[in-house]
């Protein structure tokens, strides 16, 4: 843990590396004003091409879902039927069939496949415990509702042993069925939160994110219930931590600039990501993360930003690739002026992960991100956001984010 | 999203293409929800297009969706509709002034079941314009209990007659009567 700096706020502030504008509006984000003018004017709404050599996931209605589990089956009655065989084709989700498409910015799952034989003695426990996940995700979506993988594997304890197990077989059934996950109707559970300038709606339930106190709408796992009515946002703030989320919602800081904010408390769930990815395309609003400078903030962002190798077959719907990290960058320690007592030593394993970011083929690709790395990696030092409070409660909502967004200063 | 411009500000809504792939009764909520929630927080400017598209989307889209599906010939459809009607009268009633008609002539349908649940909605609508009404009478009455406290004073002073007095009296107890009828009923 850093200790917390003794010295004034006042003091530090006088003596901070860079001049910092106050009382800045909306007014004076002329850059951002005009990312999100292009934005609009552009409508990204490209479609997504499918790179060839990779295999395409939908995300599918209930209905779709039922079809594809039918014709699964049948399929493979006739392959019994007709040549005695009974091979299930899956899609290989090992690292060396995830592939980095440049051109799209993700981490996409390659057409390489793996067999599952049911009449084989060393994968049948494998494909009864798929096929027993394929019979669960059936009632599920015949019922129209949800479970959470936990309830999944109490479905069948004896089978799966394991929660392990079960959760390896929904994604089988996920990668099988070429749906994503929402569409089989298991979910995880949620602990994401977001706050701000958005109305959605849960089936026929209107949700205000602006009037539901400080702790904001938990992000619900049923995303397929879940759209967009109304926005008047500007753009969209993820945050790593909660504790920067109290600090901005205490403050109310989408009333001043016009935002959505939401966090993931941490590394983010699958709901978390998937409702970013939604706002994002569908209100088509510039989206900043603040996160720690440290190299596990830069993962995380990175997962938001072109999905994590877990769950790649997903990756379309799971990540943002036009996010921005607005901070805290390495070379703002120096600038905002982080007392060296809020600065924490680098310990092995946080040296270990930044190399491995360093050696990613989407950083190299990012010459800004590439360079804060490298730079974080000669300074051998991390800090967190809260580190940011060293100049004061409020610095963060009125100084260093109001000044990141006008100056354009981010990745 | 249908995107509505003043000066640097933008505002988003659900465009047609999202509503038409709504439950049927969800487009008259939207429109609802805006008037009553959202669109005083506009610009005036973005007020007057936002109600014209409001309009658009109720002649176009929400009235149509929702006859179509109280008409639809599937029992099973009606029954849906029905039920979420019912819904909305429990959480929102306010909201379904807009579909009133249709829910009185969707209470004569010829299955039982739908018939009964519109009865409820409509049941849960009026319940709904009493409690409004009880509610502007109730504050009539305080400002009327404010008066007569005055009165009071005034005729302990012999400022007022009698049948004054009483005249006044007799109408602040005739509305308070009133209110707790009212509220005997619901």
């Amino acid at each position: 843990m850093a200790k917390k700096s003794r010295i004034s706020s006042k003091s530090i502030k006088s003596t901070a590396s860079k001049k910092l504008k106050s009382n800045l509006t909306m007014e004076n984000f002329t850059i951002l004003r005009s990312m999100l003018k292009k934005n609009l004017q552009e409508n990204i709404k490209q479609e997504f091409v499918q790179p060839p050599g990779t295999i395409q996931i939908d995300d599918v209605q209930v209905e779709e879902g039922i079809n594809r589990i039918n014709k699964l089956t049948q399929d493979l009655c006739d392959s019994i039927i007709n040549n005695g065989s009974a091979i299930l084709k899956i899609p290989s989700r090992s690292n060396k069939n995830i592939i980095y498409d440049k051109t799209l910015d993700l981490l996409l799952l390659g057409n390489k496949l793996t067999s599952k034989n049911l009449l084989s003695l060393i994968s049948v426990i494998d494909t009864t415990r798929l096929m027993r996940v394929l019979e669960l995700v059936y009632e599920l979506l015949s019922k129209d509702i949800h479970a959470t993988k936990r309830e999944i594997f109490y479905g069948d304890v004896n089978l799966f042993q394991d929660q392990k197990n079960s959760d390896a077989s929904i994604e089988d059934v996920s990668t099988l069925l070429k749906t994503t996950r929402n569409s089989t109707h298991i979910v995880a559970s949620a602990k994401g939160t977001a706050i701000g300038r958005l109305r959605i709606k849960d089936k026929n339930d209107i949700i205000d994110l602006e009037g539901l106190g400080s702790g904001g709408w938990t992000i619900s796992p049923m995303l397929d219930n879940i759209e967009v009515l109304e926005s008047d946002a500007e753009f969209i703030l993820v945050l790593e931590k909660d504790a920067a989320m109290i600090r901005i919602s205490e403050a109310r800081w989408w009333r001043k600039y016009p935002c959505i904010i939401l966090t993931g408390k941490g590394a983010a769930d699958m709901a978390t990501r998937m409702f970013l990815k939604r706002i994002n395309k569908v209100l088509n609003l510039p989206t900043f993360a603040l996160m720690d400078s440290d190299p596990y903030g830069h993962y995380i962002f990175s997962v938001y930003l072109r999905g994590s190798k877990r769950l790649s077959y997903e990756s379309p719907f799971l990540a943002t690739p036009n996010m921005h990290l607005l901070g805290v960058l390495s070379k703002d320690l120096a600038e905002y002026n982080i007392p060296d007592n809020c600065r924490i030593p680098m310990n092995k394993q946080d040296n270990k992960r930044l190399d491995e970011m360093l050696n990613e083929d989407f950083v190299k690709n990012n010459r800004r991100w590439y360079e804060d790395l490298r730079l974080m990696k000669k300074l051998k030092v991390k800090a967190e956001i809260q580190a940011l409070s060293a100049h004061g409660f409020e610095f963060l909502t009125e100084s260093y984010l109001p000044n990141k967004i006008e100056s354009g200063d981010w990745i | 999203m249908k995107i509505f411009k003043h000066k640097e500000r933008i505002f988003q809504l659900a465009d047609k293409n999202m509503i038409e792939g709504w439950n049927a009764e969800m487009p008259l909520l939207f429109i609802g929800y805006i008037r009553e929630k959202r669109m005083s927080t506009y610009p005036k400017s973005v007020q007057k297009d936002v109600n014209a598209y409001l309009d658009d989307i109720l002649e176009n889209s929400a009235i149509p969706m929702l006859l179509t599906a109280i008409n639809n010939e599937d029992v099973e459809v009606r029954k849906n509709v029905a039920k979420s009607i019912v819904d909305v009268s429990e959480n929102n009633p306010s909201m379904l002034k807009i579909a009133l008609n249709h829910m009185e002539k969707a209470s004569n349908d010829k299955n039982k079941e739908v018939a009964n649940t519109m009865k409820k909605a409509l049941k849960n609508y009026q319940k709904c314009l009493r409690r409004l009404k009880t509610a502007a009478k109730r504050k009539e009455l305080s400002a009327l209990r404010k008066k007569m406290d005055e009165i009071d004073v005034q005729f302990a002073d012999d400022k007022i007659s009698d049948s004054d007095y009483i005249k006044e009296q007799k109408n602040y107890l005739k509305l308070k009567r009133e209110i707790e009828l009212a509220e005997e009923v619901d």
